[in-house]
Parts: structure tokens; C-alpha cells; sequence
């Protein structure tokens, strides 16, 4: 078990006994990430707060079950992932829809436009623009910086299919971010 | 075409495997174009990540959260240590000693019937009510001009000439000086108050001092710290401006907070030392 889980475990332990303190302790360790999560999940910040506090009241209801057979941060994102879900799936106004399976050849000009003026892609837009599970992978996993058992266990599915979204998401959002080169499929783009 | 597998496409572009078989595992790959290509998306897509701006609470987000929180889980937190509590305290001894004064308005007419006879008021303002009723009978003798009839005229308090409160303006009847209340409850401080007031009107100071979003960000952020009464928190996020004035002397802050009924009047007065008090009619 890791220091800080260690120390969540204590925490919770005294939150139950009714430490206000312990409650300050484990949302200032934790309110940040959770809340960056929630905010790469859902991109709209209000969607994130809303999230992020659903997450902990959840969490903190249900603190007296949590054994400690895994970490409690690792808890806490399962919990911050479905919540965010599920606000996926409430909110038809903001739809998450996937790429098309078919990606026309990628505009170097503009790429080079882009990189010649110093513009950085809107990384938050490009994430918005990968099919949930695949964004929680590439959020948890390279965002985060969780490990793969981490992130596998967080979002209940084995490592390899942890590994296979990642690189899905991975390169999902290199097209979206229109940076994609050296794809042998059409002559122009052998000009770079 | 060969194949390539993009597990250890993904490796490679993470850095995760050991050094040698990293090499040699990315010579295979940059002598294929299609596994070269998506190599290289690959670490576009983690760069552009690992560039990112990290997102992170606000400080009004973050009491927010944790005030929402506490509040869906009943978290009761301590009484305040003496020092803050101080400094819900001291502008009152403040008050006492060096004869500021909170602004107190008392008006009687139209808008006073409105407090005493508002239909669906919940329970949390019966004891503040009762309290308005009782001040109106100690009103009286403060012979103040009855309001006009609108809301607006009624509710508007206009201090004149350098920002001070002319004493003799039509709505103003009494500036009480509070004593020392202690520490505040929601019940202990409509007690303490509502015995004394019977109406709250809004205060406008004209000392040239425009509310601004900085101003009233401050003054939210001000209201959200958790050393202030846990029950004001609620109001911070309904101010809508704050002015700045004096008051026989005495640096006034003042916040206007929305109400959604004209009848319904919400009046915040800070003393110098950054005390907020907020009283809510209905």
C-alpha cells in the first residue's frame, strides 16, 4: 500500500468517527484531481463542479463499506468516471460523437499554419471528440499519469482493453488535432 | 502490409519498456510507414496531452465544493477558536467603542406591512419576523416618514454628500449602536437582531465607488471562507454589488445582494474590520 493510501485509509478511518478535520484532509488531497477528471470527462466546467461534488457526497456516503482492498483514489476515479457517464448520457444537448471510421487525408498546410503561428490545438475540444470510454482511458492514463492496472481497475475492464483504448484515443485525437504525417495514402502529402 | 501491434506501438511512444528493447523495438516500427505513422500519432497525441494546462479549483470553487459537500453530508463542523471568532465580534465592540454604527434602518408604512403580512414565509423567517414585529413597536417613537409606496423608492436608502448617511434622511429613522453579540447562530443572531430592527432596507453608497466583478468576487470570496457564519454562505453568491462609504466616520462596506421579490430586501453592512452581517426580510 502506498504512503498516500495509506493515509486515506486513516483518514476515513477518523472521518468515521466523526473528524471533521479528516473530511478537510481527504477533499483538499483529493478535490483537485478529481475535479480535473470530471472537467477533461464533461469539458464544461459547471458539469465538472457538479460531478466532482457528486463524487464526493457518494463517496463519503458510502465510506463505512470502503474495506480498503484497493486504494481509495482508485475508488474515488471509478466513482468520478461513472458520474461523469452518466452525465454523458443525461446531457443529449452535448453529444459525444465519435469519429467517422473513414478520416480524409489530414491538411498539412493548415497543420503548418498552425504550427508557424504558435497555436496550440485545443486539446480540452479534441478530447471532447473521442467516444467516452476512450477519453477516461487517455484521461486516467495519460493525463492522470495512473497505471494501467490502475486504470483497468478503475474502469472494470481488463489491462488490454485499457491498452487498446488508449491507443484508440490516442490516435483519434492526433487526427482530430490534425497532426497526423507520413501516412503513405495520398501523394500530396508526401510534400513535407 | 506487415503487422504491427499497436500495444507495442503504444509502449514506444510512452517509454515505458526498457531501453534496449525500446530501440529495437522502434527500428521495427520507423521501417514500416503505416507503423511509423502511428507511432508518431501517437506521440503527437501525448505531447499535445502532456502540454495541457492542469485544471484546478478556483478558491471560490473550491469552498464551494467543499461548503456543498459538508452541507449534503451534514459535516457539523467546530465552533470557531477565539480568533475568528473575533472577528465576527470585534466590529460590534468596534461598534460600541468607537461609535460606528451598523446601519440600521428602520421605516415603517407600506413596506413594513409587506414584512409583517408576506404570505408562504417559511419557517426560518418566523423568528425573524417576530422579531420585525416586535421592533415595530419599539419604532415608533423614531418618527421616521413613512416610505413611498414603491418598491424601489422604499427600498433605496441614498446617502448624500461625501458617502456619509444623512441622519435625517426620509427613510432613515435610527442608527443603533449593537453591543458586543458574541458569537452568532442563525437563532441567536435573528434574536439578537430582529429585536432590534424593523425593517432592512438597501443601502446605496455614493461616494463614487462602482460595484465592479472584482468587487464582487472579493466580497463572495469574502462570505465563502469558511471562517465566516456557516449560514451566511448561501447569500455570498446573491451579490450583486458592493459600494463603499462612510458612516459617521467609519469606512462602510455595503453589499447588495438580489432578492427575486421586491418585497423581499437582503441588506449586508461590513464594518471596517470585515465583519458581514446579512439579514434577510421576506
Amino acid at each position: 500500500m502506498t504512503s498516500r493510501a495509506a493515509e486515506d485509509q486513516a483518514l476515513i478511518e477518523r472521518y468515521l468517527d466523526g473528524d471533521v478535520a479528516a473530511f478537510d484532509e481527504l477533499m483538499r488531497a483529493h478535490e483537485d484531481r478529481v475535479f480535473a477528471v470530471c472537467l477533461r470527462m464533461l469539458r464544461d466546467r459547471e458539469a465538472a463542479l457538479d460531478a466532482t461534488q457528486e463524487t464526493f457526497v457518494s463517496v463519503f456516503r458510502k465510506a463505512d463499506r470502503f474495506a480498503g482492498r484497493s486504494a481509495f483514489s482508485t475508488w474515488l476515479y471509478r466513482v468520478a468516471v461513472n458520474t461523469c457517464y452518466d452525465a454523458l448520457r443525461r446531457d443529449r444537448r452535448r453529444p459525444t460523437a465519435p469519429l467517422p471510421e473513414h478520416t480524409d487525408p489530414p491538411d498539412t498546410q493548415a497543420a503548418d499554419a498552425i504550427e508557424a503561428a504558435g497555436l496550440r490545438p485545443d486539446i480540452e475540444r479534441a478530447l471532447q471528440s473521442l467516444p467516452a470510454e476512450f477519453r477516461s482511458a487517455v484521461v486516467l492514463a495519460d493525463l492522470e499519469g495512473l497505471a494501467l492496472q490502475e486504470v483497468a481497475d478503475i474502469l472494470g475492464v481488463p489491462v488490454g482493453t485499457v491498452k487498446s483504448r488508449i491507443f484508440r484515443g490516442r490516435k483519434q485525437l492526433a487526427e482530430v488535432l490534425g497532426n497526423l504525417s507520413g501516412r503513405p495514402r495520398h501523394p500530396k502529402e508526401e510534400t513535407r | 502490409m506487415t503487422n504491427f501491434d499497436p500495444e507495442l506501438i503504444a509502449a514506444v511512444a510512452d517509454g515505458t519498456l526498457p531501453p534496449e528493447e525500446a530501440a529495437a523495438a522502434e527500428a521495427r516500427l520507423m521501417a514500416n510507414p503505416t507503423a511509423r505513422a502511428e507511432l508518431e500519432a501517437q506521440r503527437l497525441a501525448l505531447a499535445a496531452l502532456r502540454s495541457a494546462a492542469v485544471p484546478q479549483l478556483d478558491d471560490m470553487e473550491r469552498a464551494r465544493l467543499r461548503r456543498t459537500v459538508a452541507a449534503e453530508l451534514d459535516v457539523i463542523r467546530p465552533v470557531a477558536a477565539p480568533a475568528p471568532k473575533r472577528r465576527f465580534t470585534m466590529p460590534w465592540a468596534a461598534l460600541a467603542t468607537a461609535a460606528a454604527v451598523l446601519l440600521v434602518v428602520v421605516a415603517a408604512g407600506p413596506l413594513l406591512s409587506l414584512l409583517t403580512t408576506s404570505d408562504g414565509d417559511s419557517a426560518a423567517d418566523t423568528t425573524f419576523l417576530a422579531g420585525t414585529e416586535a421592533a415595530t413597536e419599539a419604532a415608533p417613537a423614531a418618527g421616521a416618514e413613512a416610505p413611498p409606496a414603491t418598491a424601489t423608492a422604499a427600498t433605496t436608502v441614498v446617502a448624500e454628500g461625501a458617502g456619509d448617511l444623512a441622519p435625517d434622511s426620509p427613510s432613515v429613522a435610527a442608527l443603533e449602536v449593537l453591543p458586543d453579540l458574541g458569537e452568532l447562530t442563525r437563532d441567536g443572531f435573528t434574536d439578537e437582531i430582529g429585536s432590534r430592527l424593523a425593517l432592512i432596507s438597501r443601502f446605496e453608497a455614493t461616494d463614487g465607488t462602482a460595484a465592479d466583478d472584482n468587487g464582487i468576487e472579493s466580497a463572495r470570496a469574502l462570505l465563502a471562507c469558511e471562517q465566516r457564519m456557516p449560514f451566511l454562505r448561501p447569500e455570498a453568491e446573491r451579490i450583486t454589488a458592493v459600494g463603499l462609504g462612510t458612516l459617521e466616520g467609519e469606512p462602510v462596506e455595503v453589499y447588495e445582494v438580489a432578492g427575486a421579490d421586491p418585497a423581499e430586501v437582503v441588506f449586508l453592512a461590513v464594518a471596517a474590520a470585515s465583519c458581514e452581517v446579512v439579514l434577510e426580510a421576506r
